[in-house]
């Protein structure tokens, strides 16, 4: 396509111009390249250098508030989670039975609940209390049962307390006054023996309660058909 | 030189492509750092016709060749700042009418006129120095 006499024209001067391989007239390049160097090695001033850090600074406080806030919302709304109180003592996080622990099912296949446990009796009550495995504090879970002979006294673990609690209520007499913080995880340990061997296996617990202090469970099979009184579990064994 | 200041320090960037990329490269830095300094000093061109009587543009012959490429520099360096921004913008640097309008915050007409008045005067002037009238092409 041909140029036009303007497009020619135009070639014309850029050709004309770029035939210029001298600087213009009148100009230090060497001055200039002075200047240049100058300014290409030039340390960053000390102000800009602290306002870069202030910047910096303020990010960072930036961000560390607004770390905080979100850690408080999360830690408030954790706390705002109420949580099971069961008894007087506050329950914790369930934690699996050990293994000698057995279950009410189980239990209830042994004879040890009554068959109308878990089908919302009323007339079943249950009143549950925690115990510290340290052997400070320990108490019975009694169970008024109307037609039956075995007397359960067990510690359950809280799983199954947490069911218990569910199935029977307990009576707003008896209902939890103020949690209480426990400092030492709940361990519950069942135990089963047979009425035969009650009394070797009493023989030996007691022993070993003497020496350790540890408490223990006794699912006693025999024929009770009143509940207990309250006492210790020691008192039960020199009883019995 | 501050075009050349932001040469040197952004040469990393650089990335070459032909024999004439650097030399294109260079170029659109220190146009518009000097855009940039006319901008910041408030000092863009204004653009206004000039008084003289412009004849038609006409395309050179062999004869323009004894111009000398210093004598047409200063001739160029001699026109009004409005007519010269808009012919080194668009005959030596290459930057289309959109793109010189958006640059200067000028229309593309006006920018086209300016051309054309710059060219018929460039040429009005070169004929005290060899310019010759040449063939229609």
């Amino acid at each position: 396509m041909a140029m036009n006499k303007e497009e020619l024209f135009d070639e014309w001067v850029r050709g004309t111009l770029g035939t210029l391989d001298t600087p213009p007239k009148g100009s230090d390049t060497g001055a200039l390249w002075q200047k240049i160097q100058a300014d290409l090695h030039e340390k960053p001033k000390a102000g800009a250098m602290w306002l870069r850090a202030k910047a910096l600074w303020q990010i960072g406080v930036a961000a560390i508030l607004c770390l905080a806030i979100g850690l408080g919302w999360y830690g408030s709304s954790l706390r705002s989670s109420t949580p099971l109180v069961v008894g007087e003592k506050r329950m914790e996080k369930p934690t699996p039975a050990t293994s000698e622990a057995i279950d009410l099912p189980s239990l209830a296949r042994l004879g040890a609940v009554p068959s109308t446990y878990g089908r919302g009796s009323t007339e079943s009550k249950l009143k549950v209390v925690t115990t510290r495995y340290d052997g400070q504090e320990k108490t019975l879970a009694d169970s008024i049962l109307p037609n039956q002979g075995p007397v359960l006294e067990a510690f359950l673990p809280s799983s199954e307390l947490l069911a218990l609690s569910e199935l029977a209520p307990l009576p707003p007499e008896e209902a939890p006054m103020r949690p209480i913080p426990s400092t030492k995880p709940i361990r519950h340990k069942f135990k089963v023996v047979h009425i035969h061997e009650i009394d070797q296996y009493q023989q030996a617990e007691l022993a070993e309660i003497e020496s350790q202090k540890r408490p223990f469970i006794v699912v006693n099979l025999g024929a009770k058909s009143t509940p207990p009184p309250d006492r210790t579990i020691l008192d039960y064994l020199k009883i019995n | 030189m501050n075009g050349f200041l932001k040469f040197f320090k952004t040469i990393e960037r650089f990335e070459y492509q032909d024999d004439t990329s650097l030399e294109r490269w260079l170029r659109r830095i220190m146009v518009n750092e000097s855009l940039m300094l006319l901008r910041a000093q408030k000092q863009l061109p204004t653009f206004v016709d000039s008084d003289e009587v412009l004849d038609e543009v006409i395309s050179p012959n062999e004869g323009t060749l004894s111009v000398e490429a210093e004598v047409l520099f200063t001739v160029v360096l001699d026109l009004p700042i409005g007519y010269r921004t808009i012919f080194n913008l668009f005959v030596i640097e290459g930057y289309s009418h959109a793109e010189i309008a958006q640059q200067l915050g000028i229309l593309e007409g006006t920018s086209k006129s300016q051309l054309s008045k710059a060219r018929a005067l460039l040429q009005k002037r070169l004929k005290h120095y060899g310019y010759e009238q040449g063939r229609v092409i």
